[in-house]
């Protein structure tokens, strides 16, 4: 076994070229298990997002177009429900529970979410777990907020804090609903989910700040002040979508459809569930072209191995000769060179992991602060191992070509090198 | 049936309304099953073009075209013709239902005067069955392929109690996980 110290000696020895063909392994590792990782991570957080809702109610439009405003405050509806339709729907004898969502307003870049105090109630996540409290409690007064996890967090707010709703979406809006501020009086915990990106306040908080508004902006001379408009039927005129609970779930499909053919309104239903679905099926072809991609780049990387590897064989002629010369035999040669492009890989692979739970760490918080999506680093899924013995597998068979070349010159021309 | 349909249109709070504003889509060779699995009660309905069904859409006027639209009621009532479902889960079978305007008598017709709807039919099937063991219905095969070949795929919605999920059949893939 002296041939694994003298291995390792002659790698040092190029320890440049070594610790290069390492990188580039090691970063076309990082990138597969990365666009891998992220895929079904983010799956995962989108699933876990919302639980025990049967149907969502909205506007006509298309139904991942629904999900992904209603539920991920991902993009704008393009249309209000009614809230008599609402009403109708809510009356129905099948219908168990429903929570009208009112979106459109933000407060420093994060989503203000009117609904009603049923939210807290029926809402769910991940398997079927309720938002839990850190303090305060719901909304009661109009003007009362409830403040997700990384709201309170980012901006730094404590309970009975007041805060100014702007109008509109933006991270920047010079509309703001100044007269009427807002009093912070609940703190949900955090979820993993767009709830914690959320400002919550009642549908009548909502319709209070926009009571004098018309068009986008204040109408000049008739300002009502805070106390005016609690005087007032703060009953919203529309809402943006409804999440439904049903009795029993065998009337979904009839539900459905029912919800799909109303009358007064043109309104679509959706399963979120189903929907998801058909938005990963959507979005399957890009990961996968996404993952093809990372694949092929771990190709290049161990080509640049076996590059490095060939050319190095010139050079190596004389340390083969000496080898032969103390009596290495031709087999001994080839596994040194095959042990060495082994050995290249399982250090490339290796550091690769490391890179990635290193840029996890870093990168978890932001992708988890903007996006809502929670990537946990370790330990490998599964397919992820097999992704890397996979890579192992691949390096191995790169490294026969030039152990196969090293063992060939060792037997022809090893010992007749002239200098 | 009438009752069945009855009891639909009790169900329904909306089923008075004076107009429809959404169709559902209607693919000729497509067609959609929608599946709910509750407790031990696992419900099923079909919608299927009444061209893969019969070969044609309109009321029908020759004897021939009575006598294809009987043997297709007679067909998609016998649950059994269109899914096989494990022996294991012991589910009792009830005949099932089904609706199709080419089942309305011409009087009907008249009264109904919905003419821009005549240009499709579907047949409309449900069967209800009770189960022993439920939790033994890991998979059910479709069998419609066989006896409708104009069907070239159906279109498959399930809710179980692991949640919904959707995928597609064809002939020679013609089986639901449920798992």
């Amino acid at each position: 076994m002296t041939l694994f110290p003298l291995a390792a000696k002659s790698l040092w020895n190029r320890r440049l070229t070594s610790a290069l063909v390492v990188m580039s392994i090691a970063l076309s590792v990082t990138l597969l298990l990365g666009v891998e990782r992220l895929r079904t991570q983010a799956r995962s957080s989108f699933a876990n997002t919302l639980s025990g809702t049967d149907l969502i109610i909205g506007a006509r439009s298309s139904p991942i177009n629904l999900l992904l405003y209603s539920v991920f405050r991902i993009g704008d509806p393009t249309n209000n429900v009614r809230w008599a339709s609402f009403q109708a729907i809510a009356a129905h004898p099948q219908i168990a529970w429903t929570v009208p969502l009112s979106l459109g307003d933000s407060h420093r870049g994060f989503r203000v979410l009117g609904t009603t105090r049923d939210y807290f109630q029926y809402y769910r996540y991940g398997r079927s777990q309720r938002l839990q409290w850190v303090e305060g409690r719901e909304f009661v007064e109009v003007f009362d907020a409830v403040l997700g996890a990384e709201v309170a967090e980012r901006l730094g707010y404590r309970l009975g804090q007041s805060m100014v709703i702007a109008h509109g979406a933006g991270e920047v809006s010079f509309a703001l609903h100044d007269d009427k501020p807002f009093r912070v009086v609940g703190i949900l915990a955090r979820t993993g989910t767009p709830v914690d990106q959320t400002v919550h306040v009642s549908l009548a908080g909502i319709e209070a700040i926009h009571v004098d508004w018309q068009g986008g902006t204040p109408i000049p001379g008739q300002q009502l002040s805070a106390e005016q408009v609690r005087q007032l039927d703060l009953t919203p005129k529309t809402i943006t979508a409804v999440l439904v609970g049903l009795k029993s779930k065998t009337a979904i499909f009839h539900m459905q459809r029912e919800i799909n053919e109303f009358a007064a309104e043109p309104l679509l239903a959706i399963l979120p569930g189903l929907t998801l679905q058909q938005l990963w099926d959507m979005l399957g072809v890009a990961e996968n072209a996404l993952l093809v991609v990372s694949g092929l780049v771990v190709l290049v990387g161990l080509t640049v191995m076996l590059t490095a590897l060939l050319t190095g064989l010139n050079e190596r002629r004389r340390e083969m000769a000496i080898l032969r010369a103390v009596g290495a035999r031709p087999g001994q040669i080839f596994t040194l060179m095959l042990g060495e492009s082994l050995a290249l890989t399982l250090c490339g692979a290796a550091l690769g992991v490391l890179l990635l739970q290193g840029g996890l760490l870093w990168a978890g918080p932001i992708l988890e602060g903007r996006l809502g999506l929670t990537i946990a680093g370790w330990p490998p899924s599964n397919y992820e191992w097999r992704l890397l013995m996979a890579v192992l597998g691949c390096g191995l068979l790169a490294g026969l070509l030039p152990a196969w070349r090293a063992y060939s010159y060792s037997l022809a021309d090893g010992m007749t090198l002239r200098i | 049936m009438k009752r069945w349909a009855s009891s639909v249109i009790a169900l329904s709070l909306f089923g008075s309304s004076p107009m429809v504003l959404a169709a559902q889509p209607h693919v000729h060779g497509a067609g959609t099953l929608q599946l709910v699995l509750e407790g031990s009660n696992l419900n099923v309905e079909l919608l299927l073009p009444a061209m893969d069904v019969v070969g044609f859409e309109h009321a029908p006027r020759t004897a021939k075209h009575q006598e294809a639209v009987k043997t297709a009621v007679a067909l998609l009532k016998d649950s059994r013709k269109a899914l096989e479902l494990p022996a294991a889960a012991q589910c009792a079978i009830a005949p099932g239902k089904v609706e199709s305007a080419l089942l309305e008598t011409r009087q009907d017709h008249d009264h109904h005067e919905h003419s821009e709807e005549e240009a499709h039919a579907d047949f409309e099937v449900a069967y209800r069955f009770d189960c022993r063991h439920p939790e033994s219905l890991k998979s059910l095969k479709v069998t419609l392929f066989q006896h409708f070949p104009r069907l070239e795929k159906l279109e498959v919605q399930s809710v179980t109690p692991i949640g919904p999920k959707s995928q597609q059949l064809v002939p020679g893939q013609d089986t639901i996980q449920l798992d």
